[in-house]
């Protein structure tokens, strides 16, 4: 059911590597990274995913933007499937979704001045004129609080709130509707990362951007997302407007995840809720439910059959067989 | 973007800039004036000692040493910088794509190269120029042929990973075509210092080789035009009476011009890696 403002919609996606193991690499294992997952970005709103390290979520970001082919399933951007586009097609849309990378350093290119990191797809797709390039690169570094005189310093010459600002400023240069935030922050130092939040929910506010938030920062993700996908192994476990998926998680691994926030205040004392065990490799995931070789409250019926997402509350669903009983 | 005054500072760079610079002016007034080697012999001159008018003296027929070793580069100037053209845009081309790309053209190409890497390469240069008639031209094809894997290794190196790193990967995500982001964002910005070197480093190995055809004689050029290698190969011949410059003059021009460019490659390197 696509609803008219829905910007970017993904539907099932899969993305499985191959990987080769056994003697002479006869055997071929399929890493699932990114195992069904579907979900909708509407227009101007931020969409939080989180999720542990190496659950798919930088694989879901990397489909959206058209970096990897899913190996099944489909992005819809403003209605069109970004993978039956022709190549030339793709190619102008492209400036319409990009990203903020997580690493500040190797995200920009070392030799390139700031005038060129900025400026040149500007150039490419024709909206600056080589003469008013410069002017509009200067532009958009005071937009993201940068001194417009330093276009032709080098990447080095910054410091790492700095060069994300340029990363911020690269991506919007392309007048982009969805911005895919990529771990944004999770490379910054604390006081760093509060100005670079400030900043991204500031331009969204001006400039009526989209955002796919990826971080496993969930105070983070709080703070700017408008709705929550929580992610374990491939597969979104549960999905709800922020407020109420942080006020009343339904899924146990989200619950595990939120009792994992430190608490600001020592006195205190919530209850830690433990998951015993590690993350099973997405090589072999477990059948029925990932997440029940984990789960406190596993029951028959996870160790066999896959859940499927269960309308708790308007908007808030969650993919887990303790909300099918009656 | 790459600054070249930085690289003059260096003295290894100056002093290879230098020694290129001299082989340019040196072709120039070569083709100005043109040294004709038949008219330049005077029986009457023959082993002058060092003077003035013979700065470096004569040769056993007469010939004014200096203006065959400033006439001696006509042999591999414009040769060496036609293996140069062809081992950059082979090496780059087939290098760059196979580490852009991979898959079946890497595959092949690699595998071309690294077989004609395997044969010995003066071996494989000699081979065919006893097979095949050609000039200078035939030898610095060839000698760029055997240089080519080289600069195709090197490449295609950087581009398997540059290919990889987020600035690569946000290129891409701009809706940059793939020409751009292979051949501007990441040879351009960031492979330009290794080919260099490798580049001239084929400039010296071609000179090396014309002069060693030329030495051994029968092959590169012929007598009674002048290179450094059959200079050098009479030379041999009259050392034991005495006739040292004649044979010290021509093996100074091949040292200091090789020494030149190799450093200029290693300076251009380091500089790039700053």
């Amino acid at each position: 059911m696509p609803e008219p403002d829905v910007l970017l919609e993904a539907d099932r996606l899969c993305k499985y590597f191959p990987v080769r193991t056994g003697i002479l690499s006869r055997d071929t294992v399929e890493v699932r990274a990114v195992d069904g997952v579907s979900f909708g970005i509407r227009k101007g709103e931020c969409l939080g995913l989180v999720g542990e390290s190496g659950c798919g979520k930088t694989t879901v970001g990397r489909v959206v933007l058209a970096l990897y082919r899913p190996t099944s399933g489909h992005v819809f951007f403003r209605g069109r499937d970004l993978f039956k586009l022709p190549a030339k097609e793709l190619r102008r849309l492209r400036r319409r979704i990009q990203i903020v990378f997580q690493d500040p350093v190797g995200s920009l290119n070392p030799r390139m001045t700031v005038l060129d990191i900025v400026g040149d797809a500007m150039e490419v797709h024709g909206l600056v004129s080589r003469q008013s390039k410069q002017r509009c690169v200067q532009e958009f570094l005071s937009k993201v609080g940068l001194n417009p005189e330093s276009v032709s310093r080098y990447p080095h010459e910054f410091s790492g709130g700095q060069r994300q600002r340029i990363g911020i400023a690269r991506a919007l240069a392309l007048e982009p509707d969805l911005v895919v935030c990529d771990e944004a922050v999770s490379a910054l130092d604390v006081s760093v990362r509060a100005q670079i939040i400030n900043l991204l929910a500031d331009l969204q506010e001006q400039m009526g951007l989209t955002y796919l938030f990826i971080s496993h920062d969930l105070s983070i993700v709080r703070y700017l997302s408008h709705r929550v996908c929580v992610m374990y192994l491939g597969r979104i476990v549960e999905r709800a407007p922020t407020s109420q998926l942080f006020s009343n998680p339904l899924h146990p691994y989200t619950q595990a995840l939120l009792s994992a926030v430190p608490a600001p205040c020592p006195r205190n004392t919530r209850k830690r809720l433990l998951v015993s065990g590690e993350v099973p490799s997405p090589m072999f995931p477990p059948p029925g439910c990932h997440f029940h070789p984990r789960c406190p409250r596993c029951m028959p019926i996870c160790r066999e059959v896959p859940p499927e997402e269960i309308k708790a509350a308007p908007g808030h669903l969650v993919a887990c067989h303790l909300l099918g009983e009656p | 973007m790459w600054n070249v005054l930085t690289l003059l500072r260096r003295p290894k760079a100056a002093f290879g800039v230098a020694v290129l610079l001299a082989l340019t002016l040196i072709r120039i007034y070569d083709a100005v004036w043109p040294y004709d080697p038949v008219a330049d012999v005077d029986m009457a001159r023959i082993f002058a000692p060092l003077s003035l008018e013979h700065p470096l003296g004569t040769d056993q027929v007469g010939r004014d040493t200096l203006l065959r070793i400033l006439h001696g580069t006509e042999a591999f100037y414009f040769p060496g910088l036609a293996a140069c053209a062809l081992a950059a845009i082979g090496g780059i081309v087939g290098g760059g794509l196979s580490g852009f790309y991979g898959g079946v053209f890497a595959g092949t190409f690699r595998y071309v190269t690294a077989l004609i890497t395997a044969f010995p390469r003066f071996i494989l240069i000699l081979l065919v120029c006893s097979i095949v008639e050609g000039g200078m031209y035939l030898i610095a094809a060839l000698t760029g042929l055997v240089y080519l894997p080289q600069v195709a290794e090197t490449v295609y190196r950087k581009v398997l990973y540059f290919r990889s790193t987020e600035f690569i990967e946000a290129a891409k995500v701009h809706g940059l075509s793939d020409g751009r982001v292979l051949f501007y964002h990441i040879l351009w910005y960031n492979c330009l210092p290794p080919i260099l070197k490798h580049l001239l480093y084929l400039f010296g190995y071609v000179i090396l080789i014309e002069t060693s055809l030329s030495y051994l004689g029968g092959f590169g050029v012929q007598e009674p035009d002048p290179s450094w290698g059959n200079m050098l190969a009479q030379a041999r011949e009259y050392i034991l009476q005495g006739q040292y410059v004649f044979a010290i003059a021509p093996a100074t021009a091949i040292l200091i011009t090789i020494l030149g460019l190799v450093s200029l490659g290693d300076a251009i390197n380091e500089w790039g890696a700053r």
